[in-house]
């Protein structure tokens, strides 16, 4: 088994890397895309070297060779993947799968709380609270607290933002990159980047709708700071993104992209593309041959 | 948006329109504060329905109802959400809320900001 073979992952973890600085030359909504494509991309390309890892170990066992009908005189000892490298990234694989499935279990048990959504939906808590419950037809769910402590443009805002949320399918993006993550846990600041680009997203669609740009950031600001949202057992964990940087980002010109750099992002993405295509490929040729 | 749009987000429309008056408004006001083509039915069809819903008030203007938002008026939901929402950090930690809290030096650097817009 030679490093070689994980020359298309390396070109793909290439992409990821760069993906990260894309936020600072787009808007969040190419940004966005082109984060999560690569992400996924680069989890693909992972568990197909994993897999062709596995099998060419597995290969020298020359009971499960024998099973699964490859030559030994051709695979037998060539692949440099002893069966203990098989056997760990088989390991890998399952941890893989296992966490992956954990945090799909967490997102249906937040989700089953709020089946009943549709629409807006009014609760009576004490801490400000909104956010989007994603579903057919899903809807938002807002305290009372937090609609009383706003006027009606910042009602506005939160209704739009939200919205926003539910119309683009915010949530499949924040999904597909928290289930990468969850595989490969190098990827949580990555998956943190693309819940702060659909927030701004969902920032630039409110701004949009009410007509201001400052309008949405002192929304932002005034929430954030309302005293009751600051409740010890409540606040942790938000995903909210990083309020700060959704403010400065508001009251500083949006960002037009150079037609340039949407071009080297599409090609980035195409090339990434075509690595996780040749690392499928490879598997595929490995195992073929092994008939 | 191209397409049908789901009721849901009619109903977040509708009601944006309807906060951002300060008067009662018809269905064919609320139309035209609408954007895209909706038929006048659509627009009664979601009254109507945010009205059972206990989120807007109407008053007989003529012969139809004029629609405020009631939204202090609404009702709570399910005991399952709101259990959901006192137990929060867990039972909230995937879904997308409209901003996360700030930690106090945070806060700090967030009035600042705003401070120095205001000058």
């Amino acid at each position: 088994m030679s490093w070689q073979l994980a020359i298309p992952l390396l070109i793909v973890t290439l992409a990821v890397i760069a993906a990260w600085f894309v936020p600072h030359l787009v808007g969040p909504v190419l940004a966005l895309w082109v984060l999560v494509s690569s992400m996924v991309l680069a989890t693909l390309a992972s568990v197909v070297l994993l897999l062709q890892i596995a099998a060419a170990g597995l290969s020298e066992i020359p009971f499960i060779a024998d099973i699964l009908g490859w030559c030994r005189a051709i695979y037998g000892g060539q692949h440099g993947a002893t069966p203990l490298v098989g056997v760990i990234a088989i390991g890998a694989l399952v941890a893989m799968a296992w966490r992956t499935r954990s945090y799909a279990r967490e997102v249906r048990l937040n989700r089953d709380n709020f089946t009943d959504v549709e629409g807006i939906t009014i609760v009576d808590v004490e801490h400000p609270v909104a956010f989007a419950v994603p579903g057919n037809p899903g809807g938002v769910v807002i305290s009372r607290s937090m609609l009383d402590a706003l006027d009606k443009v910042e009602r506005r805002v939160v209704l739009a933002h939200e919205n926003a949320h539910l119309r683009y399918h915010h949530h499949a993006f924040v999904h597909a990159a928290n289930s990468c993550a969850a595989a490969i846990p190098v990827f949580a600041p990555f998956a943190r980047k693309v819940v702060f680009l659909t927030e701004r997203w969902a920032d630039e669609t409110a701004a949009e709708r009410v007509g201001s740009r400052s309008a949405v950031a002192a929304a932002i600001a005034k929430v954030a700071l309302l005293p009751t949202y600051q409740a010890p057992s409540f606040a942790q964990a938000l995903s909210g993104g990083d309020v700060i940087a959704r403010y400065e980002a508001l009251e500083s010109p949006k960002r037009v992209p150079r037609r340039m750099t949407i071009l080297a992002a599409a090609l980035m993405v195409a090339i990434a593309i075509s690595a996780t295509l040749l690392q499928f490929h490879q598997l595929a040729d490995f195992v073929a041959h092994s008939q | 948006m191209a397409g049908r749009r789901p009721i849901g987000a009619l109903e977040h429309e509708i009601l944006g329109v309807l906060w951002n008056s300060d008067q009662p408004m018809t269905p064919s006001e609320v139309l035209a504060g609408l954007d895209g083509d909706l038929a006048y039915t659509t627009v009664m069809t979601v009254l109507g329905r945010l009205w059972n819903k206990g989120l807007t008030e109407r008053v007989r203007v003529g012969r139809a109802f004029a629609y405020s938002a009631a939204v202090s008026e609404a009702d709570l939901s399910a005991d399952r959400m709101r259990a959901a929402l006192d137990r929060s950090s867990d039972s909230m930690a995937t879904m997308s809320h409209f901003v996360a809290s700030l930690d106090p030096a945070r806060q700090e650097q967030l009035r600042a900001l705003l401070k120095k817009r205001s000058k």
